[in-house]
């Protein structure tokens, strides 16, 4: 595996672990009782240099590639998924988009407090009307004269309540746009904030705009690259967020090993029964493939984010595995998996979010499966 | 000091920080057996007290400019937390490691870490903890300081540079005394003197790049006799754990209390009278 192979890579893993596991793992319950937001603890993940994983040193980042972010994640994710979430969407959705896609102006005013953690980022694209069907979207901008015009409304936008800066998917006329907008322009204001059934403390929103004037150097790219940037930043967005589920799936399969190892019925422990050796072989051997499918699919986002069918197979694959492992975490459990205070049924609650969240299930795959056809009719061959 | 300029003013201040690795004290459980410490499932860590000194060195680094080199002495794995070091901000990282190091006492390890010293050659500013969680002997940094020659200020809790001078508060007892010194000079600081700071990744990735160069035996030329268990005057006896005394305790009437009284004089526990 890569993320194992590398010294650096396992220098950041055992870095993030540390910190993961002494400051994030013990208020984990908190968070998803309380749906509590450790801001504080957020903003920390940017002295250490997390935020801006990505992003080049000028602008304040650590210049480092995917497979870091991906190794951060997951070990966030193991802790705490909606804490993972809340990272992902900042430092991938966010920071990584506007550092590949803006201008020098851009990356010169926001990267440094974004990569600090001084702003929280968030990425708006789902809209009250369109979810999977994303360039149905209403939310649509004007040019008059030197700015433009933003109108519109975004919902289950992670981050919004806690926002400072907006990447912003509109409508120009008949193409598509990205606009950097920040929570103090005037016309920006957030609606209220979801309580969720999983995925607690990773606020999410929604957010209006009303006449919001934004000058012509807030645009992302150029006008009408919206389109190339919404699809290339999914792609990275879902292989970068499989990592969750995979340090999720880690964690329900560690506590299920121990539980049923200790755990004693009919004389002897319950990990020697074989429904339970049967559900134990499944558990791995579903969180070893989702892991070296997301590891694959970093290596092929590195060379090309315009990559969708290894980035959707990914996170199709490992959603759908993290959900059955904590499903199974829980039922090894039993009773006590039940109840809260084994921690158990939040990571099932948590990784339901993995099957909905950058995309349903059914639309990944369509996107493997309409790609691959593509792929298959111009080159009579699977992709490598 | 070849460092400084006729007036005074520190240019590239060069300073060095003695760090030691040493068994994180949270991960120690006594075998419930044998009722020794196990330090096998125990993680290396910066000894407390040497994070702080780092961080002292950094802060006036990020005033004053300047060079920081880490230098420890231990075992190859040492490096792991030079390389921490390095990561909070430290440019070089120096292990001195060999086999005839091993077992020094604290003369020993002393004068190895002052040749490594000499060997790095000018310096301002040395820092060190004040002890270490693993031993507790506070011997290493002011013995450094006597082989080299140099001043010492112990036990700061804050340094900083001022025209060329470095002014350290130093927690004594009964207040704070503050010294002003002309560099080069030993510092050793106070455990929780300071917050220190976490590493950076970016840092971190650079170190392991850059590595952490090692010095053995050779590199710093001491007889063999001087360094090592067979330079170390240090004898342990024994070690023993002492008796816990015997308690025993019964309930006594207030009537009793004058036989009591007497029966403890008897005994010897307590003494009565103007020479007690």
């Amino acid at each position: 595996m890569i993320t194992e192979r590398e010294e650096s890579l396992k220098m950041i893993r055992e870095t993030v672990r540390e910190f993961s596991r002494k400051e994030l793992g013990p208020i984990s319950s908190r968070v998803d009782e309380d749906d509590y937001f450790p801001l504080e603890l957020f903003r920390k993940l940017g002295s250490l240099g997390f935020l801006g994983i990505t992003v080049p040193e000028k602008y304040g980042g650590s210049g480092l590639g995917y497979e870091a972010q991906a190794v951060v994640t997951e070990e966030l994710g193991y802790d705490s998924a909606s804490f993972s979430l809340s990272y992902g969407a900042h430092s991938n959705l966010v920071v990584d988009s506007i550092y590949r896609n803006g201008s020098e102006y851009i990356r010169k005013t926001f990267l440094p407090k974004l990569c600090s953690g001084e702003m929280i980022g968030s990425l708006c694209l789902t809209e009250p009307g369109s979810g999977s069907d994303a360039l149905a979207m209403k939310t649509h901008a004007r040019r008059e004269g030197d700015h433009f015009i933003l109108d519109g409304s975004k919902t289950l936008i992670t981050n919004a309540p806690y926002a400072d800066l907006m990447l912003v998917y509109a409508r120009t006329g008949e193409s598509y746009t990205a606009f950097v907008v920040l929570s103090s322009d005037k016309g920006v204001s957030k609606g209220k904030k979801f309580s969720k059934m999983g995925m607690r403390g990773s606020p999410t929103g929604e957010i209006y705009f009303d006449r919001v004037e934004l000058p012509a150097d807030r645009v992302l790219g150029k006008e009408g690259d919206g389109k190339e940037i919404i699809l290339s930043g999914l792609n990275a967005e879902r292989v970068i967020l499989s990592f969750i589920f995979v340090g999720l799936a880690r964690k329900a399969l560690e506590a299920s090993l121990r539980y049923s190892m200790e755990r004693r019925q009919f004389g002897r422990s319950i990990a020697e029964f074989e429904m339970i050796e049967e559900k134990l072989s499944n558990m791995y051997t579903r969180y070893q493939a989702s892991r070296l499918l997301c590891e694959k699919a970093l290596v092929e986002i590195q060379n090309d984010r315009m990559n969708a069918i290894d980035s959707a197979a990914s996170i199709l694959y490992t959603a759908e595995s993290a959900e059955y492992i904590a499903r199974e975490a829980l039922q090894i459990h039993g009773g006590y998996g039940y109840v809260k205070d084994a921690g158990i049924e939040r990571l099932l609650r948590d990784a339901i979010l993995g099957q909905i969240g950058a995309g349903t299930t059914e639309i990944r795959k369509h996107l493997v499966a309409s790609n691959l056809v593509k792929y298959f009719r111009k080159n009579k061959s699977l992709p490598k | 000091m070849e460092s400084s300029t006729s007036t005074g003013d520190i240019v590239a201040l060069k300073m060095i920080v003695m760090m030691k690795q040493v068994p994180d004290a949270e991960e120690i459980f006594i075998d419930p057996v044998k009722y020794t410490l196990n330090r096998s499932q125990a993680r290396g860590i910066i000894n407390p007290s040497d994070e702080n000194a780092l961080e002292a060195a950094l802060r006036i680094k990020e005033k004053e400019g300047g060079e920081i080199t880490v230098i420890s002495m231990g075992p190859p794995q040492a490096e792991n937390a030079i390389i921490e070091c390095m990561g909070r901000g430290a440019d070089r990282g120096i292990l001195i490691t060999d086999r005839v190091f091993a077992a020094a006492d604290t003369y020993a390890t002393s004068l190895t870490l002052a040749a490594a010293v000499k060997k790095l050659g000018d310096f301002d500013i040395i820092f060190a903890g004040e002890s270490t969680t693993d031993s507790g002997t506070g011997h290493v940094g002011p013995g450094v300081a006597e082989f080299l020659g140099i001043d010492q200020v112990t036990y700061t809790i804050d340094t900083r540079i001022e025209s060329g001078m470095l002014i350290a508060e130093r927690e004594l007892e009964d207040g704070i005394e503050v010294v002003s010194t002309k560099p080069p000079v030993l510092v050793t600081v106070l455990i929780n003197s300071n917050l220190p700071r976490r590493s950076r990744l970016r840092l971190k990735v650079d170190a392991i790049k850059k590595g952490v160069e090692k010095w053995d035996h050779d590199t710093l030329s001491l007889p063999v006799d001087w360094v090592g268990l067979k330079g170390s005057p240090t004898l342990v006896g024994a070690l023993k754990i002492p008796e816990e005394r015997k308690r025993e305790s019964r309930p006594v009437k207030l009537e009793e209390i004058p036989a009591l009284v007497d029966e403890l004089v008897k005994k010897g526990i307590i003494k009565i009278g103007e020479d007690a």
